[in-house]
C-alpha cells in the first residue's frame, strides 16, 4: 500500500471482536486492489465497501473506521457516553485508561504496550465533558503527535486499546511493528484495568 | 410561509448535528484540518483484510 505517511492523519480503528481471545482473528474477508491517484476519503470508502462489516465517520482530525453493527449501540464500549473526564499529568496514552475505567466500572478494558512510541511529548493535563470513549480516545491519540492513532482489538471477554505515535507502520523502538492482529495474539503487553 | 420557515429550520439544525457521515465533535482543542481530500498517487493492498490495509497505510 502507499508508504507515504501522512501528516495530521489520524485513524482510530474498532475491530469486530472475536468471541473468545483463543480464537485465532478472523482473516475471512480478504481483497486485492490498486488504486491510483485517489484521495484518503475514496481509500477509506473503499476499503469499506470491500468489507462490509465495517463503516467510517470523522471526529475532528480523526477517521474512525467501525464495525456497522455498533452504530447506535449504547452499549457498545466505543460509544459510550462519559459526562466529563479529566486527565492528570499524563505522560502514556494507557494512564487515560484509569480514570476511564472509574468511569466504566464492569467494564473490561486493557492497554497493550509495544514498547516506547507512544508517549505525550509532556506529562498533559486536560478534561473532557460530553464526549463518548472512541471520542476520547481520539482526542488522545491526537495529542501524542502528528500522526497518532489508535486500534480497539481484542476478544469480547479480552479488549484492549492499542495507541501509536507514528502510525500502525513504523515505531522508533521498533524497526519494523508488528501487525496489530499479530500482536494481539502474541507479543502483547497488556495492562488491564 | 410557516411551513417554509419549519423547513428551512429543520434542515438548518439537522445540518447543524452533522447527519450523514462527517461528524464533529466538541474539543477544546481548535479542529485541525483532517486531510480527507489529500491524493495519494498509488495504493495497492494484497490479499489483506481491511484492519491490515489500514495499518500497512498508516
Amino acid at each position: 500500500m502507499g508508504l507515504e505517511p501522512i501528516a495530521g492523519l489520524h485513524l482510530g480503528i474498532e475491530e469486530v471482536l472475536r468471541e473468545r481471545f483463543s480464537e485465532v482473528p478472523d482473516r475471512s474477508i480478504r481483497f486485492s486492489l490498486t488504486l491510483e491517484n485517489t484521495t484518503v476519503r475514496d481509500i477509506v470508502e473503499t476499503l469499506c465497501q470491500f468489507d462490509s462489516r465495517y463503516t467510517w465517520s470523522t471526529d475532528g482530525p480523526s477517521i474512525d473506521v467501525f464495525p456497522r453493527e455498533t452504530i447506535g449501540n449504547s452499549s457498545n464500549l466505543l460509544n459510550h457516553g462519559l459526562e466529563e473526564i479529566r486527565l492528570d499529568k499524563i505522560a502514556d496514552p494507557h494512564e487515560a485508561l484509569t480514570p476511564l475505567a472509574k468511569l466504566l466500572p464492569g467494564e473490561q478494558l486493557g492497554y497493550a504496550g509495544i514498547g516506547g512510541g507512544s508517549s505525550h511529548p509532556e506529562p498533559w493535563s486536560t478534561s473532557f465533558k460530553q464526549l463518548t470513549v472512541r471520542q476520547l480516545m481520539n482526542r488522545i491519540s491526537e495529542h501524542i503527535g502528528p500522526r497518532g492513532s489508535w486500534i480497539w482489538s481484542g476478544s469480547k471477554d479480552d479488549r484492549f486499546f492499542f495507541c501509536f505515535q507514528y502510525g500502525f507502520q513504523r515505531q522508533p523502538a521498533l524497526e519494523a511493528a508488528p501487525s496489530p492482529e499479530k500482536l494481539g495474539l502474541s507479543e502483547r503487553g497488556l495492562s488491564c484495568f | 410561509m410557516k411551513m417554509t420557515v419549519r423547513l428551512l429550520l429543520m434542515f438548518l439544525i439537522l445540518s447543524r448535528c452533522g447527519y450523514g457521515q462527517t461528524t464533529q465533535t466538541g474539543n477544546e482543542n481548535e479542529p485541525r484540518a483532517l486531510p480527507l481530500n489529500y491524493r495519494v498517487a498509488h495504493i495497492e493492498v494484497a490479499d489483506s483484510t481491511l484492519i491490515e490495509a489500514l495499518s500497512n497505510w498508516v
